[in-house]
């Protein structure tokens, strides 16, 4: 062992438990051979012995026994206020999810009452501006209960309810089919329009006309369906 | 077991009882709100803690204030314990170092504690090591005591830090280690330095200590 080496372990040396016994053995006779790593080992067993004095006089020392007490308050207090701010996360969650539970019934109500006042109506009551002009000319709104589609005959209609007050005062024909329209299913709606137009009109809603009157104008009434397009038509006498 | 080697692991609160708790299941437990495990982690370290600070500061009032900001930022911070990066007892050393530091620079230089405070604090003095019961052996232990104290605290940070855990609490390199968060080869480098510079503040060494057989041919 060299001096150098001696040097970097005489500490450890000084400390039995630090350095292993081999180690030791060859570093302690290196000692015996050398007299300034002798007086080195010395000095560093003799701060090793100081050092072990002051160890062992602060060995009983700890800190003030009231310490304990106040520090595990200070740790269940913690331990609430975590807990209160986890459940306030809680109902700040569940409140987000009342009022987007609130939100989503809103809409479901607003669309399902939207849907009413814009699908077409049975019975129609003012359901567009067209119906409200059709009311003030004195139109009906009728129910149909048509048991024939094949068009061959003029379907039977049956007016119920609804204002009718041309239909009183005045003589009308049956309804005639207008020719290539549709016709009507049980439990579809309509209104009646009552127009003013050119006799010479009437010939595209199937009749035959005198072409000398073709410019008369005459009173009929169409029998208008939710789709908006005329499927019979009756002259008003 | 060696004597030392038992006084060793006692002077680093490592339970040699394998039916308590280890260090992580107290931690763990704790992280629930167990308030029975946060007591029995702080009656298992507050001694070491306390008395690194009282040597690395010199002062008991310091120390209580180390002791309590530890605990303390444990409490609130117990959760980013990472098992992976080291052992509870380096994470709260760690803590403890960081409040020394901050107390350090806000305080500025520590004064090395009067031995007759520390003889109160301690109820008695030790005398273990059979150097007799004479007042001038007593008087000499003392003014050991105090001189070691005095040269300690005067050590830069990282040595006393190095000498506190190793030399003044019994760890070994690999506990130092880890408590320190360095490799063992700098706390034996670091332990080396601070003790060629403690020989040089203490010499000449107290005549009392001398053995009456040595290798060599004295101190000067």
């Amino acid at each position: 062992m060299t001096c150098a080496e001696f040097e970097n372990i005489v500490h450890d040396l000084a400390r039995p438990e630090a350095l292993d016994k081999a180690a030791a053995v060859i570093a302690k006779f290196h000692a015996q051979t050398c007299e300034r790593c002798a007086v080195r080992l010395a000095q560093a067993q003799l701060l090793a012995r100081a050092l072990d004095i002051a160890a062992n006089s602060s060995a009983q020392l700890e800190a003030p026994a009231h310490f304990e007490t106040a520090l595990v308050s200070a740790f269940r207090e913690h331990h609430r206020s975590l807990e209160r701010a986890r459940h306030r996360q809680r109902r700040a969650r569940l409140r987000w999810l009342e009022w987007a539970a609130l939100a989503t019934a809103a809409t479901v109500l607003l669309a399902i009452g939207a849907w009413n006042v814009l699908r077409p109506r049975v019975g129609g009551v003012a359901k567009t501006t067209s119906i409200d002009a059709l009311v003030r000319q004195g139109a009906a709104v009728f129910h149909t209960k048509a048991n024939d589609r094949s068009g061959a005959k003029p379907p039977k209609t049956e007016a119920t309810a609804a204002r009718s007050e041309y239909a009183q005062s005045d003589s009308t024909a049956d309804f005639v089919p207008v020719p290539y329209s549709e016709g009507f299913e049980p439990g579809d709606s309509g209104v009646i329009v009552r127009v003013e137009m050119p006799r010479s009109d009437l010939a595209d809603l199937g009749y035959s006309i005198d072409a000398t009157r073709a410019a008369d104008l005459v009173q009929v009434d169409l029998l208008v369906g939710e789709d908006g397009w005329p499927r019979a038509v009756r002259l008003v006498q | 077991m060696h004597i030392r080697k038992a006084q060793r692991i006692v002077k680093q609160g490592v339970m040699p009882d394998q039916a308590e708790p280890r260090d992580e299941e107290l931690l763990r437990r704790m992280k629930a709100g167990d308030d029975e495990s946060f007591r029995a982690f702080y009656s298992r370290h507050q001694r070491p803690i306390y008395r690194f600070a009282l040597h690395m500061t010199g002062r008991p009032e310091s120390a209580e204030e180390v002791v309590q900001e530890a605990f303390m930022t444990l409490i609130r911070e117990c959760a980013k314990f990472d098992p992976a990066r080291g052992t509870p007892q380096a994470f709260l050393f760690g803590i403890a170092r960081n409040h020394v530091r901050r107390l350090a620079e806000s305080d500025g230089r520590y004064v090395p504690l009067a031995d007759d405070e520390l003889q109160v604090r301690a109820g008695h003095a030790s005398l273990s090591y059979g150097l007799g019961e004479s007042l001038s052996d007593d008087l000499a232990r003392a003014e050991i005591i105090d001189r070691v104290r005095r040269a300690v605290v005067a050590l830069p940070a990282h040595y006393r830090e190095a000498v506190t855990l190793c030399d003044l609490q019994g760890f070994d390199y690999a506990a130092a280690a880890k408590a320190l968060d360095c490799p063992i080869g700098t706390i034996r480098s670091r332990l080396a330095r601070a003790r060629e510079i403690l020989l040089t503040k203490l010499r000449p060494v107290p005549v009392a200590l001398k053995k009456p057989s040595t290798a060599a041919g004295g101190a000067r």
